[in-house]
């Protein structure tokens, strides 16, 4: 009977999570315009679309662009936050973390208008650098928290080791432990990129026209008309996922602590 | 002692830049919009001789006030002005505009402003001027909550002012909905996840992260193609002969509820399976052999220590939920829609900048207070810290 | 410390980059769709070929946040941008977009009047009305008290999710006259009135926010009926769609290209308009998508099956004119009690 009740609600929990994407990615291969079964061939066309339409490639480029530039201030950011965080007293690091973390919680619309506001009022509105910036400040909590588990994880051995022959603090911290949070970087790095690759909300108030990135021109996209280039798009966004989470299975397996 | 303060020191110069950029492009835009949502300056600094004349009982002395101020605005601001006071009283644009263009050959005295225009007898137009003279407002809460200050002073709320209440109250009832739905159909693949064979654990771990890290949007495209009329869905049922009609799966709160709680379920599911990880299985175990059925375990000894992950777990989607914008936009109606849509509306289609700032405001308040909640409760009942 | 400079370098790289690209082509926002394309044929594409131009293209969503963004950080992205007449004159007020010497754009005579305005040439007559599906009634709706009446017609019907037209169509169908809807709706008894016609379809209402999605639904099935752009409605039914675009007392509007403020190719921009105002493109577009022209000489150039497609001629016979003025005054309470009534 238990047994019964728990096969029936894991498979039915496991659809609920897995049906959705494997149903509808594979229409991008659809032959037919329709986005609909059964699938008329298999084609590539939709593909070539996306690969030579103008909007669709500029934004493409766009968002590589906003994603590597938020990922490098993201990871100066986060990385100097976190060594500068875990340098200062308890009260110091309650506090600071606390700041450099709150951006994951504030909802993305309030983020948006409030960039759009300063940003417009600073000058700096509908451009790559109010985009990265922006990017950057949703990216910088993810290498925040990712360096802090993989500093705090590491080994206290080797910092006690290196104590009793006399080194420093801040000696300390500098030789032995941070070129061991090196993996927490990369994983950092990873967050950010991937969070900026992904982001609309915050995008859609601050893109012009220029730098409409490839959610955005995904999400006005579904509103217009719903077309298989809409799913070959997706399609893409989800094998950058999945490259980016072999990735980030490779880095933590490698990483000396095996933190997260 | 040196070392010590080396330390210190080299903690400020690392955080110099950090709080900088963090202070400068973060906290200070923030700050900007509560400003916003109960700055008035734009009419304040405008209305400047009638904010001295209003008090006065010489009906002439503001109608003077009103012309001199409006002549000295540029034909910029003057627009910007009758904007917001169009945004209290429908028709004042065209009154400000119009009078304003004039303003230099119309008689400085109430009845040559009447016999200009015959609205500015109405007390109306003059009250909501008096009461937007001030440099700073409350009217975008007032609206926002739909409590106004009626003649004695005294806050009421007004029949059918009441619309922002009823979509926040909307907001917090789909974050609800969600956030049982997740909860419902994650437990399982979470104790899965947790107590399963080293495979179906492996597998069901994958597929969860798999699933976090594909883009919302990618995810909310899959149930838009799913649940459209001709959709996947609703050809399936028609092929199988269940409907004889397509049914309306999208643009309605179904559509909404489903994609968000797809599009949410890892966020319940991390947090229980790190819960549930922790709980020994020799209790279990102990449980069976003294006796008790499978069910009877489950509900009385596993159950319970799984909770604490349940609230996280369900706390995480309920706050997450409150701001979603993109889902309900795609897959919801008009009556789905959530505080964060309004927000977008004032900025993207209105310019209502005060409106959305007062919203927005509102909406990371109750995010704010609901997580210091459930910080409160976590330090209450004690247990160790969750990493979610 | 070295590993941190290396990273610095890179940023300012990317910071570089993103400053050398937005010295920028030509750029033209318009509505999208099966409408932008038959812009780019009729007008983008021969203006560019004339004076050997590049430009790229982009989409509006309507509202004026992009043009008050770009007025208030000085980064004008836009050259040219076609808005609905209420924003027209909004953002005209208030500096948003640059004022047009009508003279060195070929004059006013040879437009309808409507479409001349201070900061903006009307170039598109578009007809509002309601279509249906044809094999949904064995009868046909004619008119608005037929949308408006469940019992004849039921089944679900699309609307667009604003006061906006909807308002007068409830008029319409309550018998007020054309010529009078804009004066019953200024008052609050009007609006009770037009309120309590849309109470009758109330729960059969299904709101569209993209004039693609009133052709969607109605071949799918979705709606019976729906208020629509005639060109959606009049292209798929053209492409083999069973649906019918009702005429009787439609509301038209005119799109009209602006310029926004301080842009750096205003010459060009009016070059276009000059373009745009004249009778050959215009003919060509209403050709390529059956919306109206402004140009008076433009329906001379079209054979009479594509006339009759068009919100021109006996099709605006007994059709009203949208008043912008109407609606910048009142949009504000009439799109909150809207708002009210939607959602309640």
């Amino acid at each position: 009977m238990s047994r019964i009740i728990y096969w029936t609600s894991l498979a039915l929990s496991l659809t609920f999570l897995i049906l959705p994407l494997v149903l509808v990615l594979p229409l991008a291969f659809n032959g037919s315009s329709f986005l609909t079964y059964p699938m008329e061939g298999f084609t590539l066309r939709w593909f070539e679309v996306v690969f030579t339409q103008a909007p669709w490639v500029s934004a493409f480029l766009n968002s590589l662009m906003v994603a590597l530039g938020a990922m490098v201030v993201a990871v100066v950011i986060g990385g100097l936050a976190t060594t500068g965080t875990i340098l200062s007293g308890r009260w110091g690091q309650l506090i600071l973390s606390g700041l450099f973390v709150s951006p994951l919680i504030v909802p993305s619309v309030v983020i948006g208008v409030a960039f759009a506001y300063a940003f417009g009022r600073a000058g700096l509105g509908g451009g790559y650098v109010s985009l990265v910036l922006a990017h950057a400040i949703l990216g910088a909590p993810l290498v925040f928290l990712s360096v802090m588990t993989s500093l705090k994880g590491l080994s206290t051995d080797l910092d006690r080791a290196a104590t009793s022959m006399g080194a420093s603090r801040f000696y300390r911290f500098r030789t032995v432990t941070l070129p061991l949070a090196a993996p927490g970087f990369l994983t950092g790095a990873l967050f950010a990129f991937i969070t900026s690759f992904d982001e609309v909300v915050v995008a859609l108030f601050l893109a012009s026209p220029q730098s409409t990135t490839l959610p955005i021109a995904l999400f006005s996209g579904l509103r217009d008309r719903l077309e298989p280039t809409i799913v070959v798009v997706a399609l893409l966004l989800s094998v950058l996922s999945l490259l980016f989470l072999f990735a980030l299975n490779t880095l933590q397996r490698r990483s000396p602590s095996g933190a997260r | 002692m040196r070392n010590a303060h080396r330390g210190r020191i080299a903690a400020l110069l690392l955080l110099v830049v950090p709080l900088t950029i963090y202070i400068a492009v973060y906290v200070a835009p923030l700050l900007s919009i509560v400003s916003l949502s109960v700055d008035n300056g734009a009419l304040s600094n405008r209305f400047v001789q009638l904010s001295e004349a209003i008090g006065s009982d010489d009906q002439d002395q503001r109608a003077a006030a009103l012309l001199h101020d409006l002549a000295s605005m540029d034909a910029r601001e003057r627009a910007e002005a009758a904007r917001m006071l169009n945004q209290e009283l429908g028709g004042f644009r065209s009154l400000v505009i119009d009078t304003g263009k004039a303003a230099e050959k119309i008689d400085p005295t109430m009845a040559g402003l009447v016999a200009f225009d015959a609205r500015w007898k109405e007390r109306a137009y003059w009250d909501v001027l008096s009461r937007n003279l001030a440099s700073f407002t409350w009217r975008h809460f007032q609206k926002a909550t739909g409590f106004k200050p009626d003649e004695t002073g005294r806050l009421r709320l007004a029949e059918g002012d009441d619309i922002y209440l009823r979509i926040m109250a909307r907001t917090l009832l789909i974050a609800l909905q969600v956030a049982v739905l997740t909860l419902l159909i994650g437990y399982p693949l979470a104790y899965a996840a947790a107590n399963g064979s080293r495979r179906l654990s492996g597998f069901i771990l994958t597929v969860v992260l798999l699933s976090f890290w594909t883009s919302i949007l990618v995810r909310t495209t899959a149930w838009v193609v799913l649940l459209q009329s001709d959709g996947l869905i609703n050809n399936l049922l028609l092929d199988l002969r269940l409907i004889t009609d397509p049914l309306q799966l999208i643009f309605n709160r179904f559509g909404t509820v489903v994609s968000m709680t797809h599009v949410l379920l890892p966020f319940a599911i991390l947090p229980m399976m790190n819960v549930m990880k922790t709980i020994p299985k020799t209790q279990v175990d102990a449980s069976r052999s003294l006796g008790a059925g499978s069910i009877e375990t489950f509900l009385r000894v596993y159950f319970p220590q799984s909770l604490r992950g349940v609230f996280v777990g369900g706390g995480t989607v309920f706050i997450l939920s409150l701001g979603f914008y993109i889902t309900p936009a795609l897959t919801g109606g008009p009556g789905d829609q959530m505080v964060s849509y309004y927000i977008a509306e004032f900025v993207k289609k209105s310019l209502n900048w005060g409106m959305a700032s007062a919203l927005s405001v509102i909406l990371l308040l109750s995010v704010v207070v609901l997580l210091l909640l459930g910080a409160g409760a976590k330090r209450l009942f004690g247990g160790r810290v969750v990493e979610a | 410390m070295n590993n941190i400079t290396k990273l610095l370098l890179a940023s300012s790289c990317v910071f570089l980059t993103a400053q050398a690209v937005q010295a920028r082509d030509f750029t033209i926002a318009g509505w999208g769709g099966n409408y932008q394309d038959a812009q780019r044929e009729a007008y983008f594409q021969p203006f560019a070929d004339a004076k050997g131009l590049k430009f790229i293209e982009t989409t509006y969503l309507g509202g004026l946040a992009e043009v008050k963004a770009m007025a208030d950080s000085g980064n004008v992205t836009w050259d040219l941008v076609i808005v609905e007449g209420a924003d027209l004159q909004l953002g005209c007020d208030e500096g948003l977009f640059e004022t047009i010497d009508w003279e060195t754009i070929g004059g006013k005579a040879q437009l309808n009047s409507h479409a001349v305005q201070p900061c903006g040439a009307g170039n598109v007559v578009i007809g509002n009305g309601f279509a249906y599906s044809s094999k949904a009634f064995p009868e046909a709706p004619k008119d608005w008290s037929d949308f408006f009446n469940p019992e004849k017609f039921p089944g679900k019907r699309g609307m667009r999710n604003s006061p906006k037209m909807n308002l007068e169509y409830a008029l319409l169908a309550d018998g007020v006259p054309p010529e009078k809807v804009y004066e019953v709706l200024a008052t609050p008894e009007g609006v009770d009135r037009a309120f309590a016609q849309l109470d009758k379809i109330k729960n059969l209402l299904q709101f569209w926010e993209a004039g693609s999605q009133p052709v969607e639904w109605l071949s799918a099935g979705n709606v019976t009926m729906s208020t629509a752009y005639n060109g959606r409605i009049i292209t798929a039914k053209s492409e083999g769609r069973p649906l019918e675009f009702v005429w009787k007392n439609h509301i038209y509007n005119i799109d009209v290209w602006a310029i926004p403020a301080k842009s750096p190719y205003k010459k060009e921009a009016l070059e276009f308009l000059k373009f745009a105002n004249s009778a050959e493109p215009q003919a060509k577009f209403s050709s390529l998508m059956p919306y109206g022209p402004t140009n008076l000489e433009a329906a001379k150039l079209l054979p009479a099956e594509t006339l009759e497609r068009l919100p021109t001629g006996k099709n605006i016979a007994d059709a009203l004119f949208f008043s912008d003025a109407f609606w910048i005054d009142h949009s504000d309470e009439l799109t909150e009690r809207w708002n009210n009534w939607s959602t309640r």
